[in-house]
């Protein structure tokens, strides 16, 4: 029996580059992007002051990411036309929770960090809509969205709930600025990803939140769906506390098993929406995975961590929705920062809009820990 | 390997392992926590198809505190970066996978009774969707400001073992609250 088709009705969207997923979208497909110089960083100390921060977007320093993860889900939830049912799963991601209470806890404030984890969203959004249903507090880094989704489509697949409210948000960490920038993994100009002169990733901030629900319900209310989520394929590397296996073993299998559970051939795909950190050793593990899974018919690829920079938690969801607005569009966006292709890693992104009927989106994902996560995204069609 | 038992009110025929540690820096307390699990990762099990999943409400928080209290002392230019991957909730995940070799699926859960129950929900659909073959779901309770010790409780699932938990009052012995305060629900391979 064929699993029941799971569908995106609504998406919200707070990025640095738009509050809205259209304005998200038409910048990203502009070739726009958000980087640029913080005095505030420059005052605290750190060397590199370059990030991707929604300046736009005011909220109480230690609930930012709560207030990004709600401002995101109304959307959602608005664009659906839905009114969530007491029972609707809630399913949120996130690298650190609220990262400037553990900050402040540092410098001394008393707080109770459980309060800040990422559980926190997980809560004020069951709070916000008075949801009853069952919830997961996903904290699997730079993945974290993905998971996410993958947890409701199986809740939704299942039959445990008939509404489910997913994705996930990040607030801008300056311990993950302090971090990144003293492992030596931080660019100090620019994310360049797959790029022969990359040299690092650029810290960014936002949520994604998308309203999901079963094929046959979004059809029974009316409502045409946005996109299909159909699998979602892991794996991990289970080699090093941050470096990826060298030959993207990990991440090819998560690619791999992604399209066996949609049952979808390689050659099926219409883009890759990769992971493209800008990092040296990332991005070349990367672009080893997908020349061998694809076999030398890599489909168009992109990435857009150049443009928003790198969202930990929230940036497989964000990039998920550029995803979904892609497929609709039928235009793979630019890979803004990637203007001459590595020959060592041998993967070249599109640098300019590319219009190409799209059907099959792959979502990449992978974080520290190795580990590894591809979402499968299909052009809804009846 | 623990075989079946039962703790209070709540019965298990799975592997399962619980204990305490002493308050360690979170590396550290992987390190010891790695050897006491290591008979409930013992062999046969296949690594690529195997899934393991961390539930905990602070996994990362000392980490982080610490981080930033060591740079905010001696400065962001000069801040040792050693620490900061521990100051992510997923490390602890990574470091029981890298241990035991586990390379399917790795979830990290954040929270407490909840969690646990999303870990279990999760371990359920990825054995009855045939995604894994054998799972582990281990619940750390680090030691911090309101807790002298770490605790841990783990168990092993396969496709021919099941899990029954059933709900409890609360229970105060110090053991079993990670698994036993919380809302559970049967986990059994289903037939459809």
């Amino acid at each position: 029996m064929k699993p029941a088709r799971v569908v995106v009705t609504g998406i919200g969207v707070a990025s640095p580059l738009g509050l809205q997923l259209d304005e998200l979208w038409r910048n990203v497909a502009a070739g726009a992007g958000a980087a640029r110089e913080w005095p505030d960083l420059a005052e605290q100390g750190f060397r590199i002051r370059a990030a991707s921060r929604i300046g736009s977007f005011e909220a109480p320093e230690l609930r930012r990411g709560r207030e990004l993860a709600l401002h995101a889900a109304r959307a959602a939830v608005e664009q659906s036309h839905a009114t969530p049912p007491r029972n609707t799963g809630v399913f949120v991601g996130s690298t650190m929770g609220e990262s400037a209470a553990f900050e402040r806890a540092a410098e001394g404030a008393e707080l109770d960090l459980e309060d800040f984890s990422v559980d926190s969203f997980t809560r004020a959004l069951r709070e916000a809509f008075d949801l009853g249903g069952p919830a997961s507090s996903i904290a699997t880094a730079c993945a974290a969205g993905n998971y996410a989704l993958g947890a409701a489509l199986d809740a939704l697949r299942a039959g445990r709930i008939d509404f489910a409210l997913a994705g996930a948000a990040e607030p801008f960490s300056r311990l993950a600025m302090l971090g990144f920038s003293r492992s030596r993994a931080m660019a100090p100009d620019a994310c360049r990803p797959f790029d022969r002169r990359r040299n690092g990733m650029q810290l960014g901030e936002g949520a994604a939140m998308f309203a999901l629900e079963r094929a046959e319900e979004a059809e029974r209310r009316g409502v045409e769906p946005l996109a299909e989520v159909v699998a979602l394929g892991l794996s991990c590397d289970a080699h090093h506390a941050t470096a990826p296996l060298e030959d993207g073993s990990g991440m090819r299998r998560a690619m791999r098993t992604a399209l066996e559970y949609a049952q979808v051939e390689p050659r099926c795909v219409d883009w890759i929406n990769a992971h493209g950190s800008g990092t040296v050793r990332s991005d070349a593990a990367e672009a080893r995975a997908i020349r061998e899974l694809f076999d030398g018919n890599v489909p168009p690829v992109s990435g857009s961590k150049g443009a928003l920079g790198h969202a930990l938690g929230a940036a497989s969801a964000l990039e998920a929705a550029l995803c979904i607005a892609g497929l609709r569009a039928g235009v793979v966006p630019p890979t803004f920062g990637h203007e001459v292709e590595d020959p060592d890693a041998g993967l070249r992104c599109e640098q300019r809009a590319l219009e190409q009927p799209l059907d099959i989106a792959l979502n990449n994902a992978f974080a520290f820990g190795g580990v590894n996560s591809c979402l499968v995204l299909r052009r809804w069609a009846n | 390997m623990p075989g079946a038992e039962a703790m209070g009110e709540l019965k298990l025929a799975t592997p399962y392992a619980r204990g305490a540690l002493p308050a360690l820096d979170e590396e550290a307390t992987l390190d010891r926590l790695c050897a006491e699990l290591a008979p409930l990762f013992a062999p046969p099990f296949d690594a690529e198809r195997s899934s393991l999943a961390v539930v905990s409400s602070n996994a990362g928080a000392r980490s982080a505190v610490e981080f930033w209290s060591q740079a905010q002392r001696v400065g962001l230019a000069v801040a040792s970066p050693a620490l900061f991957p521990w100051t992510l909730a997923n490390a602890a995940c990574g470091r029981l996978a890298r241990e035991f070799g586990v390379r399917g699926p790795n979830y990290t859960f954040s929270g407490r009774a909840a969690a646990l129950s999303s870990a279990l929900q999760q371990l359920a659909d990825d054995l009855h969707f045939a995604r894994v073959t054998a799972g582990w779901i281990v619940a750390i309770d680090f030691a911090g400001p309101s807790r002298a010790r770490t605790l841990f409780a783990a168990l092993r699932a396969e496709e021919a073992h099941h899990v029954e938990l059933v709900s409890t009052a609360a229970n105060r012995r110090a053991h079993s609250r990670l698994c036993a305060a919380a809302q559970l629900r049967r986990l059994i391979p289903r037939s459809n």
